[in-house]
């Protein structure tokens, strides 16, 4: 990049600063140059940096004036190495470790699954057994509990209908009555059986599925640390 | 280099460079007097420069010479306070660190 087109880019770049900050630090790399004897066509060496690093470095200390302003240097001058060795051999092997698995740990860790799957395959499994069982039983409860209030508000009306049959035919008024009342109380109990069973469904069935699922998300936490 | 210069240290540098010259000093040889001793990119001076003259630690003046403007910053009295200040801050700073680091008293 020649001076030229490093100047218009500069001044493109500092679009967002205000004019007279714009203009004197156009002047400083203009009077820059000069000193250092770079024409308009010459080639800008690198040491000055681009127009968008030099564009950068002045926002962030019209920002901030009290930006580390050598930060971005350091990493340019220092290989990242060293600072990665002492790490490594300061805070030894937490965090940093399990997050960012290296290929043979992770070949350690898959083989270590294998060779102790008959331990936590049968963990598994018995898990599995167990939630499969609370699954059935839930439902089994379910359906029991649907055919008692079936057969309640099916005996209730049948009842009931007793009643009014011994009241038509006229043969027994007293207890034809009791007869109604009775087959409508049974009834009634059956419905109120009914409501229970769909609440029942709505705020039990998801909750027992959410236990179950969070039961299995810690067994096999566990056994992925061990 | 290894350790980091932060914004306090490398005003007190330019401050230090500049006041060697009675007359003050301008962009391009501060930036050459800098690098002799620190490994700093011209990106890095030039917001130096600009916020130490905003506080009032520099000032500028121009001068024409080959027939083309050449601004030259001065340090000011607050300037040289201020530079009075870190000298003694690093004084401290710098024998403890070495102490500490080399075992020097």
């Amino acid at each position: 990049m020649n001076r030229k087109e490093f100047m218009e880019r500069l001044e493109k770049q500092l679009y967002d600063v205000s004019d007279a900050e714009r203009q004197e630090a156009l002047e400083y790399y203009a009077g820059y140059m000069d000193e250092a004897g770079i024409g308009e066509d010459d080639e800008v060496p690198d040491s000055i940096g681009t127009p968008e690093k030099v564009a950068k470095e002045l926002k962030r200390s019209i920002l901030n004036p009290d930006t580390d302003f050598m930060a971005d240097e350091k990493v340019n001058i220092n290989p990242p190495l060293k600072k990665d060795n002492i790490k490594s051999s300061y805070s030894g092997t937490t965090h940093k470790k399990k997050l960012n698995m290296s290929g043979t740990e992770l070949a350690i860790v898959i083989i270590a699954a294998i060779l102790t799957l008959p331990i936590w395959g049968s963990i598994l499994i018995a898990v599995g057994a167990t939630a499969f069982g609370l699954f059935i039983a839930a439902i089994a409860v379910v359906f029991s509990l649907a055919v008692t209030a079936f057969v309640l508000i099916v005996v209730g009306l049948w009842v009931g209908g007793v009643g009014i049959g011994a009241l038509i035919t006229g043969s027994a008024l007293g207890s034809g009555l009791c007869t109604i009342a009775a087959g409508l109380m049974v009834a009634a109990a059956g419905i109120v059986f009914t409501v229970g069973i769909i609440n029942f469904i709505v705020v039990f069935i998801p909750w027992i599925f959410r236990g179950i699922g969070r039961l299995i998300r810690r067994i096999t936490g566990k056994g992925g640390k061990a | 280099m290894t350790f980091t210069t932060g914004a306090a240290l490398l005003d007190a540098i330019v401050l230090a460079v500049v006041s060697k010259e009675k007359d003050g000093s301008y962009g391009y040889k501060i930036t050459q007097d800098v690098k002799m001793v620190l490994d700093v990119s011209e990106s890095t001076l030039y917001p130096v420069l600009r916020r130490l003259q905003k506080d009032e630690c520099l000032s500028t003046y121009d001068v024409q010479c080959d027939g083309r403007n050449r601004r030259y910053y001065k340090v000011t009295e607050r300037g040289n306070a201020q530079l009075n200040l870190y000298k003694s801050e690093w004084k401290d700073y710098s024998s403890k660190i070495s102490s500490l680091l080399l075992g020097k008293e």
